[in-house]
């Protein structure tokens, strides 16, 4: 009886019993540096390798449209995407559509940060486009035609203005996309459909755990060639880019594995919430079935 | 606080709105249009835009009670593009899905197929290519389309019956007809004079010989590498040697004569394979098309070109209806030439193979949209034991899915929730004890 009376308290645990916990859990990485062997999904590594495989003369491009709501997931997924492609010389052009208005500038700190990591030089190895509006026709128009949309830079500086943007004379429509990144939240599909009509462009997702299973179908049907799913995706990505460059990979202020750890612990703790919980459930009802001589 | 946060957002939105979108994609092209109309520069259309400032107007018509109606106009124009724009979209999303559903059931019918993505003149013989230019002979006619777009630039007619493939050199097209060759400029077409056969027809020193049933291979003049008794030489393209061992297409590495794949063909090639010259680097040099009885196949030539894909296997297949005279591989297209008409194609890309997980994923995937169907059609009574297991069976998979959508829900609030802890140990916390024990 007594045991029983023990169990049955965890089905009333304290709301802020469990909020602390699970705050102590999720805060002892961060204090005590801990690393955890990370299997690599498939859709990560697919889109780790097309972007690899971008050809030389052309770019990727991405359309960055996360800001400060979501970056617990997207920063560390966009932060990992722009190592790769500086370590890898690949240019490339971002821009946001249909987002909030920060979202070029959330991208651009990222895109400064790793530049001065990796040398890299803006207008020659990538240009911010900065914002526009009116997807989905939008997204067809940029294929057709970048410069038309985006007819200055996030900085002003007009996209004709090769002196300044060397990188812009090569770009001219989705032809010169070698890959295509979309960076959000929930990223719009209509991606697939309007911006090149050939589908010879893969399209790539990194979105948030929230929405992932929605995409799975796509990459099933080869409409997307890959996504990173979440933090988790960015800290495969992170872990896939310290397998092909080594120590040339600069970790510090990378997002993906640093979360990584916290996130493992964080759900931990609420696996074992819930089995404490379901455990009181099942207490609490033989405990009253008994002090109700046989009615639960 | 708050009311300054979202007056502050606001403003910011509207400023940012104006500057990068409206300004230069609106208002400039509007105010250029005005100026061209009244003798400036450029063209007079984009005063056009204008028509766009006044159907936004009419929105806030609905503030009028009198002129409400107008407003209509605007919203109709509204809702009919965006009814346009979904049709499209739904379309471009679900039908590759709605063919990927059906791979389980008959993988065949759904294997890729090249998209067509111009078509040009026949040819009786093999086109010249040459860079954005492609030239065609047939009978007494030569016409010169752009390789990609298809887009025709000059045709020519000759004297007599071609009897050869025409080639460029410099800045004229060469084509032989009767016992000489007749010089055509490249850029017209127009007929500039006859040149020399044996100045032109002089033949490159062959890299690959067939002597008996021996094939030899050289490399600067050198012999190089000799295979005996494996086949029929039939041609070579891009480093490749292709060989016909009775029903086996042999590829041999050009450079030391080793066979990277056998693929079973129905019967001989009509003229030289081709390698696939794929955009994707990852393809490349990996895929060779082979034209057999009016049908070009796809062959893997290396091992894993795509996941689970061998050398040897059969990536795809394209009716093409009648006798191919030759198929060739640039820019990430095939040009498939055939005597009544040619066709370029957009390739598909090799695509992995199916496994049992596949197979497995879309059979679960049909049976439990039959599942939850039959658990939520409720204008008929569930009877009988097969239709009330199917019910049971959707609801748990209903629960499954829900179950599957509330874990990534858990996930994507603990990271944001990790990302303030972060930012509060990081950030705040840490310079925070350094300051007071430093």
């Amino acid at each position: 009886m007594k045991t029983l009376t023990f169990f049955a308290r965890l089905d009333t645990l304290p709301r802020r019993l469990i909020y602390i916990v699970l705050f102590i859990a999720a805060g002892i990485p961060f204090l005590v540096p801990i690393r955890l062997p990370l299997y690599v999904w498939k859709e990560t590594r697919s889109s780790f390798n097309v972007t690899s495989n971008t050809p030389t003369h052309k770019v990727v491009a991405i359309c960055s449209n996360w800001v400060s709501g979501s970056q617990g997931e997207n920063w560390p997924q966009y932060e990992a995407i722009v190592a790769h492609l500086m370590l890898a010389h690949i240019p490339f052009i971002v821009f946001a559509v249909d987002a909030d208005p920060m979202a070029p500038q959330m991208a651009e700190n990222v895109n400064q940060r790793q530049a001065k990591r990796y040398g890299r030089i803006y207008g020659r190895d990538w240009v911010n486009l900065g914002l526009t509006r009116g997807a989905p026709l939008t997204f067809a128009a940029i294929g057709r035609n970048v410069k038309n949309v985006f007819q200055t830079d996030y900085h002003q500086t007009p996209t004709q203005d090769f002196r300044k943007l060397p990188l812009m004379r090569q770009v001219h429509d989705v032809r010169d996309f070698g890959t295509f990144w979309v960076v959000d939240y929930q990223p719009d599909l209509n991606w697939v459909v309007f911006l090149d009509p050939s589908s010879r462009v893969p399209i790539l997702f990194a979105c948030a755990g929230i929405g992932s299973s929605g995409y799975y179908p796509y990459i099933a049907s080869g409409q997307l060639k890959g996504m990173v799913v979440g933090n988790r995706g960015a800290a495969e990505y992170e872990t896939l880019l310290e397998q092909k460059y080594g120590s040339k990979f600069d970790e510090t202020g990378m997002r993906g594995q640093k979360l990584l750890v916290p996130m493992a612990f964080g759900y931990l703790t609420i696996i074992l919430l819930i089995i404490a919980g379901n455990v009181g459930m099942v207490a609490r009802r033989r405990l009253n079935a008994r002090q109700n001589g046989g009615v639960s | 606080m708050m009311q300054i946060f979202i007056g502050v957002n606001l403003g910011y939105q509207a400023i940012v709105q104006w500057r990068d979108v409206l300004y230069p994609q609106w208002w400039l092209p509007m105010i250029d249009g005005f100026k061209a109309l009244f003798g400036g520069p450029g063209s007079p259309w984009g005063a056009l835009w204008a028509l766009v400032g006044v159907i936004g107007f009419l929105f806030y018509l609905q503030l009028s009670r009198k002129y409400a109606s107008f407003s209509k106009i605007a919203i109709g124009i509204t809702i009919g593009i965006g009814a346009g724009l979904t049709f499209k979209s739904q379309l471009g999303q679900n039908i590759p899905q709605l063919l990927d559903s059906f791979k389980p059931l008959s993988p065949g019918i759904v294997r890729p197929q090249p998209k067509t993505l111009a078509t040009l003149p026949g040819s009786q013989f093999p086109p010249a290519v040459d860079g954005s230019l492609a030239i065609f002979v047939s009978g007494r006619q030569v016409a010169a389309n752009e390789t990609l777009g298809g887009a025709s630039l000059w045709r020519a007619d000759l004297p007599a019956l071609a009897t050869g493939p025409a080639t460029v050199v410099d800045d004229d097209v060469d084509v032989p007809v009767g016992s000489g060759i007749l010089r055509l400029d490249r850029s017209t077409g127009r007929i500039t004079g006859q040149s020399s056969p044996a100045a032109l027809l002089a033949p490159l020193p062959a890299s690959f010989l067939q002597v008996a049933d021996r094939i030899i291979g050289f490399a600067a003049g050198q012999q190089a590498w000799t295979r005996t008794g494996i086949g029929r030489l039939i041609g070579d393209g891009d480093g490749r040697v292709f060989v016909m061992a009775g029903k086996k297409l042999l590829v041999l590495d050009g450079a030391d004569g080793k066979t990277l794949a056998s693929c079973s063909v129905p019967g001989p090639p009509q003229g030289t394979p081709a390698i696939a010259a794929y955009s994707q680097p990852q393809f490349g040099s990996g895929v060779a098309l082979v034209p057999v009885d009016g049908v070009v196949y796809a062959f893997a030539i290396r091992d894993a070109v795509a996941e689970g894909v061998h050398a040897g296997n059969l990536l795809w297949s394209a009716r093409v209806g009648e006798p191919v005279v030759s198929v060739e591989s640039f820019d990430g297209v095939a040009l498939v030439t055939t005597s009544r008409g040619s066709a370029i194609w957009d390739m598909p890309a090799p695509q992995a193979k199916m496994t049992g997980g596949d197979y497995f994923d879309n059979w679960v995937t049909v049976v439990t949209i039959v599942c939850v169907m039959t658990y939520f059609f409720f204008s008929f009574k569930r009877r009988g034991p097969v239709t009330i297991a199917a019910s049971n069976f959707g609801r748990w998979m209903l629960m499954i899915g829900f179950g599957a959508f509330f874990g990534n829900t858990v996930m994507t609030r603990m990271s944001f929730l990790l990302d303030r802890l972060m930012f509060l140990i990081d950030d705040w916390l840490r310079p925070f004890i350094h300051y007071l024990f430093r």
